[in-house]
């Protein structure tokens, strides 16, 4: 039979049946059985282009994306230097719990003839770096200079968040360029899910619906956006660790469900989300070798028309309103809910 | 190459969706029902109002 993604779609959904007891549960939340198995899709096909995707040095990135060359070669190298520096500090920390290190947060190897050949990125990799040396936000949400007005006024705070729309907005791919619909896609996936720029938004909307109240369910929020380091053994699975379910296109139907459900509401969606995270999270992790394998035997094409088709989270995207009162709250919730790091020095 | 966006993809298979299902009038198509009622405006007028109807309802408009 001919590897196509219909037909690993139809055996993931014969895995998922045949593993939980209670199928329907995974559906008490916001997501459907269908919306897990397009998660669960959508990340092997970025494990398959982390593992087999083409890597380039930064030049040939420049005459596609940065022809103006100028002071480029510094941006970049300040760019490549502080994202090592959270990925040494990520790494570490993975280190310190389970006793390894995840190769793909290394540092590449510079030594010896390599000196010459440059850093190999891949069009995502770079996408990042360009993003992160010339989007402001960025640095001031790791820096945490968003969540006060000393450090960022008001007005400067929607200047810095109309940069980011916009500058994500030219990275949206057309659809007739494969190869971008999948590198371009994953850029905006991995921002978002790391920075959670927009979800925050989202929640500080349903704040106001709710009226601001002062307490942040940020419980009901990490559940929802969160990794999670460990999920325990249940009878119908084995424990699985760094499990994570972001499913974008429906982040922000939970958005009202953190202020204004009851406890025993929540309750029933908590456990049907960590079902399901469980669920995605055992299945690619157990099977990674052979869905990574799978998913390279099809097409690009057909990669990039599942992404067009099922996870154009390019449309999720909010236009930014603000208000003192909503700045006011995204800044609060930044601050209870994101991690500090610790300052890199870089010059 | 040139490039084509969501939106216009979108558009393009909202486009296929209605050709497929009839709801397009095409020359031909126009051709066809003006030979069909040998060209007597009273009757296409007739038949056009009818599937005026029936497009609006089904539409909800």
């Amino acid at each position: 039979m001919t590897p196509s993604i219909a037909e690993l779609r139809k055996e993931l959904k014969q895995s998922i049946s045949s593993m939980h007891p209670d199928v329907a549960f995974l559906e008490k939340g916001h997501y459907t059985l269908d919306d897990i198995l397009d998660q669960l899709i959508f990340e092997i096909i970025i494990e398959e282009y982390k593992q087999y995707a083409e890597r380039h040095p930064v030049q040939y990135f420049l005459d596609l994306y940065d022809d103006e060359h100028v002071g480029t070669s510094r941006k970049y190298t300040r760019s490549i230097q502080y994202a090592q520096y959270f990925r040494d500090y990520e790494n570490d920390a993975i280190e310190e719990a389970h006793g390894f290190k995840l190769p793909e947060l290394e540092a590449q190897d510079m030594s010896g003839s390599k000196t010459f050949e440059g850093h190999q990125f891949t069009e995502h990799e770079f996408l990042q770096y360009k993003f992160k040396a010339e989007c402001a936000l960025l640095t001031k949400l790791h820096g945490r200079q968003i969540e006060s007005s000393k450090h960022v006024s008001n007005s400067a705070f929607k200047d810095l968040f109309n940069e980011y729309y916009n500058l994500m907005g030219d990275i949206e791919p057309p659809v007739n360029n494969a190869s971008k619909v999948i590198s371009h896609t994953y850029t905006y996936y991995a921002t978002e899910t790391y920075f959670l720029t927009e979800f925050l938004y989202h929640i500080t909307l349903a704040a106001e619906r709710a009226g601001f109240k002062k307490a942040i369910p940020l419980e009901r929020i990490r559940e929802v956006c969160v990794l999670t380091p460990e999920i325990p053994a249940t009878v119908w699975c084995p424990g699985v660790y760094y499990a994570t379910l972001f499913y974008i296109p429906k982040w922000a139907a939970y958005t009202d469900d953190f202020f204004t459900d009851s406890d025993e509401t929540w309750l029933v969606k908590e456990c049907s989300l960590w079902d399901s995270m469980q669920v995605k999270s055992f299945i690619l992790q157990r099977g990674h070798d052979y869905l990574v394998e799978y998913m390279h035997s099809c097409s690009v094409r057909e990669k990039a028309d599942f992404i067009v088709e099922k996870y154009w989270i390019w449309d999720c995207r909010p236009e930014f309103e603000w208000t003192p009162e909503r700045i006011l709250y995204y800044r609060k919730l930044h601050a209870e809910l994101m991690r500090d790091f610790p300052k890199p020095h870089i010059k | 190459m040139p490039t084509i966006s969501k939106k216009q993809y979108d558009d393009y298979k909202q486009l296929c969706k209605e050709r497929d299902e009839g709801r397009i009038l095409t020359p031909d198509g126009l051709r066809f029902i003006c030979e069909a009622y040998n060209y007597d405006p009273e009757a296409i007028g007739k038949h056009m109002l009818e599937v005026l109807v029936k497009v609006t309802q089904k539409k909800g408009l």
